[in-house]
This record gives structure tokens, sequence and C-alpha cells, in this order.
């Protein structure tokens, strides 16, 4: 299943090395090239789903904040996702959709 | 600034709180250090306020990882559906109490109205096999329910052959002697012994009566358990011990239940002894109820009795010629077509009602669910499908209902615990106990379920269906599903209204004509009560008339006493004594064809007492007794039917008097011709002849006394006891009434009936008008908008006045119009309840319309009005 865009930037943010909260919310802005921005509430309704859904843990961090990292499982559903999207892009190629556009 | 997310974090699920709270705190303060920029805290917190509305609405519907193995899955769902659903309404309190409100009048009102109908057209008699049980009569052509002979009646049991049983009832009355020396009259029954068996009720303490108990004098009783318990103290002891009334001992043999209380309201039964004399043959005086060999038709059994009765006219044709046997289903005959109807209108018209609160819930759900589409889209955002928000909404319909079921339930026990003293006495029958019983119940709970899924889908539906997409595209803006459903709803439930009124109206008017029939008498303060002479002590008619001129005497000399008349029965209070007559000089008809007229012994004061005025001749006077040639005076009716073409004075009638012998035909003359009264009730479907005698000349064993009074005759009941007890201390004064009372007994059940049906419909035109205006309300709210361009766009106001109208009148309109059709066809229905009203009345009809029109109209004009005063600048600037 595919993952939900906000989703998929915190999983990427991630994989790059754990965060702490307002970390992540910055990277993912600036990764997303200011596209997705996430408000504090709507990031830790996110975390706080992730974290059920057992996709990140939290990773230790001082008393006051806590680091994220991505679970094994975490991992697989990025993976997957990357497949998923790369495959999506070939074929989007194959089909010149992104000449097409251009042209 | 930190305290405001603090507060907003309060708003979240505690599981959030505790698995990110801390961690979401420190990220702001992160950010908050990093920028001191207001724009962005405020950014902030309105996003966290939204997440956790967001949270909570989603809350009930996340699958929980560590949750989730606990339980069925449907189960918790539903669990938590009815958590969810109990914190929507508790949010809400006026709106649940408004719909619980009305769905508890609804649903209260149908239970009660159920348990009636359902003892009326449904349950069967509270006898053993009631099926085979049937009612028998004497039949004369044209009359086919006469009351029975003992000799008839001896006849049928003996000759017949479909019947296993078969029972003769007549009333009776004792005087109980109270432990102070009261006299208290109690009215009872003489019955055939077989009486109990025939019903097939047993006794609820000792035995009922055997063949060996019927002697001629009865030395044995059967006490009802209402007088047990009231005068007994319902010990079982009982049995076994004797009472004594009027110096005779009766020894008590067992306790029966009210339920057989079928034809009197009878507190007691001593065994009736059929006298074996000729003249037993002529009297017509006992209720007759047999019990059918098992699997005999009432039809086998007809055919039977026309043979018996046939037979029996053949060997007496003086008494007998031309009288048959109506045999009915005992049901049919112990409950009145009236009083069906009377329970199908109530039914009907409670069901109306409560169409119109379901369809006031309806539309409040409706209104609330536009305003909650929000709510709905953000859900179905996070993965609540369709069939997950129906179910949602449809459970929170469901707990509206259950409550308002719980609450109906409790108003409906409330209603039958108070009724018997609120419907008019003599409505239901003795036997007939209304209670809230197993059945009541279930219907309640069917009821409840129904009137759920009634108000609660359409809505329901409604907002599930709800897109995000576009409440996005409405920027957020609650948007107005269903507004053509609600109109129509809101029309209907005029219409409904419309109905009901009409109905009401109808049965108002009605009862006012009935209000307008003149009884022949004049019923202001007078008081009335009837004595019974005991046989013990009065064994001949002339001690009964010391008796009587003692207690005229008494009266009389009693300060504020200003006329005593006696009678045997009071106007309106039913025929009593029938007596055949012809008019001597004239042709005697045949024996069997020979008029009855209404037989009244009545003293001198009689016609003064009542106001009635004598046309021709004169009232009696005090000689007219025993020593003095023998007279009578005849009604209007009598003397116009029977006495046509000649002076009614002086003409000489042959009407047969009553004797402790048997009927003793006397010639007597017409001294008089008073003013017709009303016999039988205000409305009587024919006028009966009356002969009156003096009571000096016929003195019997039981009288009715009036006494008409200088003040309130009420006033005067210790005064008149006294001066009866000065005559007899131990006579009973039994039925202590004003003539007032008397006749209002005889509207009381009209009276009830449009009191009642115009209670409902008064509720029903509310209903409507609330439910008009919260449409019509809610739509004006919806277009503020659209008010505000055309205003700005120079709309004034009366413009957009008469707009708003225009749309309330199509809605007020079209419900009146549908209302008048479905009235028209409906209430042919109320035609055997009407008197002298017609069921199309076009008067009721015409103020119905003005009346819930305007009604309707006038609660239109306040959203109407605040449409008018819509500021085009204020409602352009909300967007």
């Amino acid at each position: 299943m595919a993952l939900k865009p906000a989703d998929l930037h915190i999983l990427l943010a991630l994989s790059k090395s754990p965060r702490h909260g307002y970390g992540l919310m910055q990277d993912v802005e600036t990764e997303s090239s200011g596209e997705v921005r996430l408000e504090l509430g709507s990031l830790y309704r996110l975390l706080a789903r992730l974290l059920d859904e057992g996709l990140i843990q939290s990773a230790g961090g001082d008393e006051r904040r806590r680091i994220y990292s991505l679970t094994p499982l975490g991992r697989k559903e990025l993976q997957n996702e990357a497949r998923r999207l790369a495959g999506l892009m070939k074929l989007m190629r194959t089909r010149k959709v992104l000449k097409e556009a251009q042209g | 600034m930190r305290f405001v997310v603090v507060a907003l974090l309060r708003l979240y699920p505690r599981r959030f709180r505790d698995s990110v709270g801390a961690d979401l705190l420190a990220a702001f303060e992160d950010q908050w250090s990093d920028r001191r920029a207001a724009r962005q805290a405020v950014r902030t917190a309105a996003n966290l306020a939204l997440g956790a509305v967001c949270e909570r609405f989603a809350e009930p519907f996340r699958q929980h990882p560590l949750d989730a193995p606990k339980g069925d899955p449907h189960m918790t769902t539903l669990l938590q559906d009815v958590r969810f659903a109990a914190r929507v309404l508790m949010r809400n309190p006026g709106f649940t109490a408004l719909a619980v409100i009305a769905l508890a009048l609804g649903i209260g009102a149908n239970s009660a109205i159920f348990s009636l109908l359902d003892a009326v057209a449904f349950k069967p008699l509270p006898f053993g096999k009631p099926q085979e049980l049937v009612r028998l009569w004497e039949a004369l052509p044209g009359d086919l329910h006469n009351s029975v002979s003992p000799l008839n009646f001896q006849d049928w049991r003996d000759q017949n052959h479909t019947f296993a049983s078969m029972a003769a009832v007549s009333g009776f009355s004792l005087t109980l002697t109270g432990t102070d020396g009261s006299a208290e009259l109690v009215d009872g029954e003489s019955v055939t012994t077989s009486f109990f068996d025939v019903l097939g009720v047993p006794p609820l303490a000792g035995r009922t009566f055997v063949a060996a108990d019927s002697k001629p004098t009865a030395d044995v009783v059967v006490l009802s358990e209402d007088l047990w318990r009231s005068h007994f103290g319902g010990s079982p002891s009982i049995v076994g011990q004797s009472i004594t009334s009027d110096g005779k001992r009766y020894t008590v043999i067992g306790v029966m239940p009210a339920a057989v209380q079928i034809f009197y309201k009878a507190k007691f039964w001593t065994p009736f002894f059929i006298q074996q004399a000729a003249w037993m043959r002529a009297p017509h005086f006992l209720q007759v109820v047999g019990r059918l060999k098992p699997g005999v038709t009432v039809e086998r059994a007809r055919a039977d009795m026309a043979v018996i009765a046939r037979n029996i006219a053949q060997l007496y044709p003086k008494t007998n010629h031309n009288w048959g046997v109506t045999a009915e289903p005992l049901r049919e005959s112990l409950i009145s077509s009236e009083l069906q109807n009377t329970s199908w209108l109530l039914g009907g018209v409670v069901g109306f009602v409560l169409l119109m609160a379901c369809a006031n819930v309806a539309n409040l759900l409706l209104t609330r669910g536009s305003v909650r589409t929000r709510e709905f889209a953000i859900r179905a955002s996070i993965g609540g499908t369709r069939g997950r928000i129906l179910q949602q909404l449809l459970t929170e319909a469901i707990l509206l209902a259950v409550l308002g079921g719980a609450a109906g339930l409790a108003l409906a026990d409330l209603t039958l615990t108070m009724a018997p003293s609120f419907l008019p006495e003599g409505m239901l029958p003795v036997w007939l106990r209304l209670s809230l019983d197993g059945r009541v119940a279930a219907f309640a709970l069917v009821l409840t379920v129904l009137t759920a899924v009634l108000f609660g889908l359409a809505p329901a539906w409604q907002a599930s269906r709800t897109s995000l997409a576009h409440v996005l595209r409405l920027g957020g803006r609650g948007v107005t599903p269903g507004s053509a459903f609600r109109t129509i709803l809101a029309a209907s439930q005029i219409a409904a209204a419309v109905l009901l009124v009409t109905g009401a109206g109808l049965l108002l008017r009605s009862l006012h004509r009935l209000g307008q029939v003149d009884p022949g008498f004049h019923a202001d303060k007078v008081l009335t009560m009837h004595v019974m002479l005991p046989e013990t002590r009065y064994p001949q008619p002339a001690r009964a008339l010391e008796f009587y001129q003692g207690v005229e005497r008494e009266l009389s000399a009693t300060p504020g006493v200003r006329d005593v008349g006696m009678t045997f029965s009071l106007p309106t209070d039913g025929w009593q004594i029938g007596q055949g007559f012809f008019v001597v000089g004239r042709p005697k008809p045949e024996a069997a064809n020979e008029p009855a007229a209404h037989y009244q012994m009545v003293n001198a004061g009689y016609f003064r007492t009542l106001g009635i005025p004598i046309v021709r001749g004169r009232a009696f006077t005090a000689t007219d007794d025993a020593g003095h040639p023998q007279v009578c005076i005849v009604n209007e009716e009598l003397a116009r039917r029977y006495l046509g073409g000649q002076d009614p004075i002086g003409a000489t009638v042959n009407v047969a008097a009553m004797d402790p012998e048997g009927p003793k035909p006397m010639d007597r003359i017409v001294v008089g011709v008073s003013h017709q009264v009303k016999v039988d009730g205000l409305v009587e479907k024919e006028t009966p002849p009356e002969i009156y005698v003096p009571i000096a000349q016929n003195p019997w064993f039981a009288s009715a006394i009036a006494v008409r009074t200088v003040g309130e005759p009420a006033t005067m009941v210790r005064a008149i006891k006294g001066a009866v007890a000065r005559v007899d201390k131990q006579i009973a004064l039994a039925q202590m009434r004003t003539m007032d009372q008397v006749v209002d007994g005889a509207v009381a059940e009209p009276r009830f009936r449009a009191e009642l049906v115009g209670a409902f419909a008064m509720l029903a035109q509310i209903l409507a008008a609330v439910g008009v205006f919260g449409v019509l309300a809610f739509s004006v709210t919806q277009r503020t908008r659209e008010f505000g361009i055309r205003m700005a766009l120079g709309a004034n106001s009366g413009d957009v006045l008469r707009m708003v109208m225009r749309d309330a009148a199509r809605i007020v309109v079209s419900g009146v119009i549908v209302g008048m059709a479905a009235a028209t066809i409906l209430t042919r229905f109320l035609a055997s309840l009407l008197f002298t009203v017609s069921p199309r009345d076009t008067a009721t009809f015409a103020v119905t319309a003005v009346v819930l029109g305007a009604t309707a109209l006038a609660a239109c004009a306040i959203p109407a009005l605040r449409a008018s005063r819509v500021d085009p600048a204020i409602a352009l600037h909300d967007e």
C-alpha cells in the first residue's frame, strides 16, 4: 500500500539519521523544498500514529527531547515505497510522461 | 505561550498525550526560542486545536495494536459507538432533552393507548377458553337485546343441546353495617350457581357455588377481591365466617377475582333462586352467559336456541309470542363498538403524534447533521467508511430512541396507574383493567426501534453521503444536505396536524351540540340518591310507603331543602321498568304487540323538584293515594302516539302495576301530561313513552330521592343523611350525586374523547409549528449570504421578507391542502362518535385550515423578519 506523502517524508528524513521532533520538522520542510510544511500538531499526530503502527521508535535522547528512529519494519516499508515509486518512475519514463509534459 | 500549548494538549486523548505529549511541548519550545513570531504561534495553536478535534473523533475508530486483541471486534466497535454517541448527546443537552421529551411523549402515549387497544381488540378475555363463551338475549323483532325472564332461562338451560353450561345473573345489593353502625349499600349480583364454572375462573380463596347452595333464601355469599381487601383485610380466614346484612346472615364461602365482574360492578355474589311461579316468565331482568360444548359454533347454538324459543312461544303464547333468542360471542357483547371505535380513534391519533415527534427529531438531526458536516468529512478523510459513519449515526439515533422509549414507558406506566381516576366512569367494562404488561412493554420496544429507524435513517444517510471534496469546496462552511427532504417533512407535519385538529374540532363541536340538548328538566341544585329497602324489615309495599312518607316529611322539614322528589329512576339514568299498556276504549292490541312505556312511581313533589313542566292537566297531589281513584300522568310522546285525536285528560289507560305477586294490570285515569324528559341519556335513538303513577298508589322497595336545595347541594349531604336516619338509621343512601353529575355521566365519554383528542391535536399543532419554524430558521441562516448579496444589489428588506414568507407559505399551504384532503377521507371513521355533526362539517374544516395556517405562518414570521434585517456589510464580510 502506498504511504501517504507526509509519512513518506518523515520516514525519509529519519532514514538519514535519528532525529528529534523539531529537527524532523525542519528537515521535512527543506527536503520537500518547502512543499510539505508540517505544523507541530500535525507532525506529532503523524508521529503518534507511526509509533502505533510500529514504523518508527523512540530511541532515547535527553530528558526533554526524544529521538525518533526507523524500526526495521519502517525501513522495510520505506524500501517498498521506494521500489514502488521507482517502478512507477520507470513506467512513466517509458511512456514519456515527463517529456510530453515538458513539450 | 507554553501554557497555551499545555492547555491545548489537554484536549487530546490521554493515549496521545502519554505517547508524545511531553516531546511535542519540548519541540514547541525549540521552535519558539528559534523564532518568536506571533503569527507562527497562532498557526501552531490553531493547528493543535484542530488536531485535537480530529484525534477525539478519530480515537474511537482507530485500531490500536495494543487494544486490538481484546474482545470481539464487533462488540468493541459497538461499545465504542455507544460511548461516543453518549458523549455526543451529553455535549448537546438542549438538543438531547428536546428530542427525548418529544419521543417520550410519543412513545408513552402510544404505549398507554396500546394497552387499551390491546385489551379491547386483541387480548383474549381473562376467562378459561374464552372463545367458547356466548352471551344470550331474548329477542323481539326490532329489539334483539332484551334481558331474559327466569323461566325462559330455565327452559333454555334444560332443553339445549349445544351448551355445556349456562348461567344467569341479576343485579342485587346488600346493606353492610360498619363497626360504627353506619349503613352502606353494596352492589352485587345474584347468580345461578353455575356462573363461575361457566366463566372458568377459579376462586382466590374458598370455593364457588354448588347446586345445593340455591335456596329460596340465600344463606351463602362469595366476596369479590376488592370488597375482601377493603372491608375484610384480605385475610383468607374470612372463608367460613358470616356477615350480617339487614338482619340476615350469610356465610362467606369464597373470594373471586375482579375479572368476573362482567355485567355489573359486583362486590359480592349470592346464589339466584328461580321461583317456580307462572308469572316468572314475564319479567325480563336476567343477563345470560353460556359456554358452548367443545367444537360447537355460535351458528349451531343459534339454530338450537331458535328451536327452543319456538317451542316455548307455542306453549306460552301470552308471554312468548314472537320472542326469539340472540346469541353473540361474549367478547362482542362485553366490548361495545363505541369503546372499540374510541380505542382505534385514540390509537390513530397518538400514532400521528408519534410520527410528528419523529419528524421533528429527524429535522433536528438533519439540522445538526449540516453543522457536523465537517466532522463527517474529517472522519471520511482519516479512513471512516460510509457504512461506519452511518452506523455511528444510527447508534446515536437508537440511543436517543432508547432514552425516549424508557421515559415513555415510565410515562405510560404512570398514565395507566392513574387511568381509573380520570377515565369516565363506565367507559371501560369493569373486568377490564389496564396495566403495563409484557405485551405493552414489547410494543414499546418495537416502537422504539421503529422510531429510531424512522427519524435516524434519513439524517444518517444524508450525513454519510458528505464527501470531503464537497466540504472543502465550500471552504469548510456547513453544507445544506436534504433541504428538500426537510421541507417535505415540515409540510407533512402540518398535514398531520390539520388532520388531528379537524378530528378534535369535530368531536368538540359534537360535544357542544350534546351540551345544547334540552334534557327536559332543570338539573341545578338537585341532590340525588338511591335507597333499597331490605325485604326482612320491609316485607310489604305498604311498609315501604311508610318509609318514603317519613323521609319526605323529615326532608321537607330540613332547613335548606326546597322540594323533595321521589321516583323509581332518575332521568337520563336509563330505562328501568318497562310495563305493557293499552288505552281503554280503543282496539286492544295482541298481547305480543302491546306497547311498553317507561313506568315511574313518583311522589307529588317530583315534577316540581326536577322542574319538569306539566303541559296539560295537573301534577299529583298528596290525596292521590290508595284511598282515591287510580290515576296517572303520561308524557308528551305517549299522548301524541297513543292518545291522538282525543283529550288525553280523562282518558283511561290500562297499565300493569308492580306487585310482589307479579305485574297487576290496572285501569288509571290520565290527569296530566308531562313534558318529555330524556330517559336513556342525552342521546336517545327514539323518544320513549312514559307513564307516571303516584308512589302512594304503587310503592315499591327501591326508590331514587331527589332533593332541590336552596344553596349548594353538596353542603346538604350531612343534613339529608341525618333526616333519612331519623326515619330508619339502618338504611344506606347509595350513589349520592347532584343531578348535574347524573347528566354529566351521559356526556362524560364524549367529553373525555373530545378533550383527549383535543389535547393531542394541540400538541400536534405545536410540533408542526416548531417543525416549520426550524426548517425556515435554518434555511434563513444558510442563506444569510444570499440575502446580503440581494440587499447589496438593491433589494429592500420588504423584498426579502416577502421572499422568505413565500417559501413559508408554500410549505404551509401544501401541508394544509394535503391535511384537508386526508381529513376528508379519514374523518368518516369518526361518524359513529359524532352527534348531529357531519364528518365533513364545513365550518370545522374552514376554522381548522385558518387556525393552522395562521399558527404555522406566525411561526415563520420570526425567521422571515430575521432574514429581512440582514446587514449586507456583515453578511458579506463573513466570507
